[in-house]
């Protein structure tokens, strides 16, 4: 008998299906599928690099090159199953266009702002950055420069470029794009716990009874959690589902209880279903009185505008105050809601009375168990960390939290937003383990881990993303780098408040990407970045699970780790041109070193020697700088967390498993935090503790609706939204790649509802010009497909490089966490 | 650029019921096998296909059949003709 290398793989293929979902099966191959030399295949384990659900995946190599993956059958977040986004894991770096060479805009051999793209050498690069950032650093000091990153980031990337800018050059001014999809979640969970991410896991799912969806299409955006939610369902009669969302889309086609709501309304609902267990006595008073306290917060909070806008003036608490609370008891925050009755916030909302009942139910019942997920419609919102802070609410009146099927749940969008943007401290106001900047104690702490003089963290928060757009418009920042996200096409008000800042003929940018983006269009320098498996990695997903994988293949052309990158740049600057003379008195071992020296080769980060990496698997950075940097990094930054209820496991640990949920104690991993025997941080006799506040007490919030900056008018009648679809992810910079995908759905289309379209005088298909206040773009109807949107209301994907929808939205914020609203915008519709 | 041959392994949830006519109506499917089912209604099936295309509309066509609730990707591969028909026993 003949066998080709393609029916081993296609029994392969059979075999490894069957096993993820415990079907036996007969075959020919399944003694050698496994033998390598027959399939000339090597496995590894790795982390998908594409959500926030955080899939492990098993990525087969042969000849340097990465032609297979599946899902890993070991790994408990998917068990084996894998998403469609997983198809593309294998072809996302192989596309025509990854750039492989430093490109510099440049006229007759010199740097010009107005000159062409031009390759030049890594050695020009870093010369040309570093004179700008000396430049910047002499002119304005650590003020004038700033960094934006990525939830895409490596958790020793962001730590390295954190480590880089608060410790090296002392400035605050580095913020992640989780500032655009998970800031609000984190003031959430920091206003109502005092520690962020969630206190429960995936495995939640099957013990609830009741999912209920705020502002998620988890059938399109988290597959693998979408199909464990669809099993429980199907195997458990009584589990129903509730949706809510301000148009339908793929999840409703599960729901037991489907319900539209008007934008911005769902602050009145949450607020209802608390009036309506208090008013039907389904309160947990036990609970509630042993583990909570209740305060008002402030209203009038505005919109995180520019401060002479008349929206910001007119805010009573625009500004500072506009996270303060003041504190109250449980009857006045009963009185506080009561006004959010079934007859008021129905007709507010446009949700049936009948609907928000049943909703409210879900919650009240003590016998049922209840999931509430939320992710970008609750984020991205001018009142986003309310939202937050009411869906606690509900579940601490009710008890309803840290036991298994009982966890409300802020699901993410990135496959590090948790790990490394959030976990590491790459926000403006942040420090690693949840510490922030503006906390003495907290810089104290930082500064003795990273071996500094006291006084070096600057003790104000930097500039976040919004603001950093804006400070580049207006000249106040001059060097600004980039690294692995697309904020051109993905950031708010482009035309008005980013594009102008990145070409002001003062400022300098660079930006590191793998692709050409928009991002990379509009800068002067762009670097060009290794990705996924080209290197050594670690990611931590949206249940606090951190995973690792070693590099598989090399990068092309002259690629390099954005690590490597951060780290071979520090070398380029002598302690002196970074820091005052005072400092360096305080620290005379520093003066003639650079900053390579105090950041990384400086006996601790440096203290892992290059033979520790695994045998069997490249490591670039280690070759280059002559020890094993990612562990040096990883074992520095575990300091932070360590004792402090963040406690990670040690570096080998985690090549090894398939992932760790921290807290990780005694090599114990936690799936439940604050409750007694499942998080080693809660005492015996405790019951609950909500130890990230001091009194051990979960806050209970008193919030109003309040109406969003702008609303349809005469002028701009329909309400757009916009959000990702499922075949491209993010801004599309990878996914679009993919030229058989392109095709598929070339560019993006506005759904409507079909009345609307009719009274409009389009069809489907047809070209129309939608407006705001800011801009408008050209695109094409679309009245069928996977969302459908109610009347009035309009739907525009952000993936398309050639239909920038962010140009329409007001740059308006939350003023709490500062992440912009990309989900109601008043826009004008005309054909063209 | 040499033709590619793409190889997916996925599950295919079904209402029990149904399980016998989906798999009738995968066996019309050109480049889909059906390897295996179980009583709760999963079947396994491969696609061999010239291109990503392909490979993800045959799992939608599969999606939209009546009776399936789910298609799930679980394995993918990718490679020059080439390299996969060379002999190996």
């Amino acid at each position: 008998m003949k066998l080709t290398r393609r029916d081993f793989i296609k029994q392969s293929a059979a075999v490894t299906a069957a096993s993820s979902v415990g079907i036996p099966i007969q075959s020919i191959a399944s003694n050698v599928v496994t033998d390598s030399s027959k399939t000339q295949l090597k496995w590894s384990k790795a982390a998908c690099r594409f959500c926030g659900v955080g899939c492990g995946v098993n990525v087969g190599v042969k000849d340097g090159r990465v032609v297979a993956t599946h899902g890993d059958i070991n790994a408990e977040v998917n068990r084996g199953l894998n998403c469609v986004k997983g198809y593309f894991l294998s072809k996302i770096m192989y596309g025509k266009d990854r750039l492989t060479q430093p490109m510099l805009r440049m006229t007759n051999g010199k740097y010009d702002k107005n000159g062409e793209f031009t390759p030049v050498s890594w050695d020009a690069a870093f010369d040309i950055m570093a004179q700008k950032f000396k430049q910047a650093l002499k002119e304005k000091g650590p003020a004038g420069i700033g960094m934006f990153g990525s939830g895409q980031w490596t958790i020793w990337e962001g730590y390295a470029a954190a480590k880089l800018f608060k410790a090296g050059f002392r400035s605050n001014n580095i913020d992640p794009n989780a500032r655009h999809c998970m800031a609000s979640a984190v003031a959430g969970f920091m206003r109502t716990f005092g520690i962020d991410e969630p206190m429960g896991c995936y495995d939640d799912i099957e013990h609830a009874d009741a999912y209920v969806l705020w502002g998620s299409n988890m059938a399109e955006m988290h597959p693998i959690l979408w199909t464990r939610m669809t099993d429980r369902k199907l195997s458990s009669s009584q589990v129903k589902m509730a949706v809510l969302s301000t148009y339908e889309h793929r999840s409703y086609e599960l729901a037991d209880l489907p319900m539209i709501f008007t934008p911005q309304t769902d602050l009145a609902i949450l607020n209802y279903i608390a009036h309506y267990i208090i008013k039907n006595n389904k309160v947990n008073k036990d609970f509630v009185n042993k583990h909570t306290r209740f305060v008002v917060g402030n209203t009038e909070i505005g919109y995180g505008l520019r401060p002479d806008h008349p929206l910001q003036k007119a805010a009573k608490n625009a500004g500072p105050d506009a996270g303060g609370s003041k504190p109250s008891s449980f009857d006045e925050f009963a009185k506080f809601v009561s006004t959010y009755d079934a007859d008021y916030v129905s007709k507010l909302s446009g949700v049936p009375k009948d609907k928000l009942q049943r909703l409210a139910e879900m919650y009240a019942d003590p016998k049922v168990k209840v999931m509430s997920f939320f992710t970008m419609g609750a984020n991205q919102h001018t009142r986003g960390v309310w939202v937050s802070n009411l869906i606690y609410n509900i579940h601490l009146l009710t008890g309803k939290i840290s036991t298994p099927g009982n966890s409300p749940f802020s699901l993410t969008g990135q496959p590090s937003a948790c790990g490394t943007a959030r976990e590491v401290g790459t926000f403006s106001h942040r420090l690693p383990a949840d510490m922030v900047v503006a906390n003495p104690k907290h810089r104290e702490k930082a500064e003795q881990i990273w071996q500094l003089p006291p006084g070096t963290i600057p003790d104000k928060p930097g500039l976040h993303a919004v603001a950093q757009s804006r400070a580049l418009k207006d000249g106040k920042l001059n060097v600004y780098w980039t690294q692995v996200t697309n904020n051109m096409q993905a950031g708010p008000n482009v035309m008005q408040e980013m594009l102008p800042g990145w070409r002001n003929p003062n400022n300098f940018v660079i930006v590191s990407d793998v692709y050409p983006t928009a991002s990379t269009m509009a800068a002067d320098l762009i670097l060009p970045s290794a990705m996924w498996v080209e290197k050594e990695g670690a990611y931590g997903n949206a249940e606090r699970r951190t995973q690792f994988w070693h590099q598989l293949v090399d990068a092309p052309g002259e690629a390099r780790s954005d690590l490597w990158q951060l780290v071979e740049f520090s070398k380029r600057f002598k302690m002196e041109e970074v820091w005052t003379k005072e400092l360096l008195d305080q620290a005379p071992q520093w003066r003639g070193k650079t900053m390579y020296d105090l950041l990384f080769k400086n006996g601790v980060v440096d203290k892992f020697p290059a033979s520790q990496v695994e045998q069997g698997y490249e490591n670039h950075e280690a070759k280059h700088f002559g020890f094993y940097l990612q562990k040096g990094l990883f074992e520095e930054y575990a300091k932070f967390g360590r004792g402090k209820a963040h406690d990670l496991a040690d570096f080998d640990t985690y090549h090894q498993v398939r992932g760790l949920r921290w807290p990780v104690v005694d090599g114990k991993e936690t799936k439940w935090r604050f409750r007694e025997g499942v998080d080693p941080y809660v005492k015996a006799g405790e019951g609950y503790k909500f130890y990230g506040h001091p009194d051990g007490k979960a806050v209970i919030f008193a919030l109003p609706y309040e109406a969003p900056p702008e609303s349809p008018d005469k002028d701009y009648p329909f309400w757009m939204s916009t959000g990702r679809v499922l075949e491209h992810w993010h801004t599309g910079t990878m996914t679009r790649r993919v030229p058989e995908l392109y095709r598929a759905v070339p560019n993006a289309v506005c759904y409507m509802h079909p009345e609307d379209a009719k009274q409009l005088n389009v069809r489907r298909g047809d070209m129309i010009e939608v407006s705001s206040r800011r801009g408008s773009i050209r695109t094409r109807v679309e009245t069928r497909g996977r969302n459908k949107p109610p009347r009035g209301l309009v739907f525009i994907p952000f993936f398309d490089a050639s239909q920038m929808v962010n140009k329409l939205i007001l740059d308006a914020t939350d003023p709490i966490s500062f992440q912009t609203d990309f989900k109601k915008c008043p826009v004008n519709i005309r054909k063209v | 650029m040499e033709q590619e041959i793409h190889i997916a392994g996925i599950v295919v949830y079904t209402q029990p019921a149904q399980l016998e006519s989906i798999k009738s109506c995968i066996a019309e499917v050109p480049y889909a096998e059906v390897h295996a089912q179980d009583a709760h209604g999963k079947l396994v099936v491969t696609l061999e296909t010239e291109g990503t295309k392909r490979t993800l509309d045959t799992m939608d066509a599969i999606r939209a059949l009546p009776g399936v609730l789910d298609t799930v990707l679980v394995y993918q591969h990718a490679e020059p003709a080439s390299a996969l028909a060379q002999e190996i026993l």
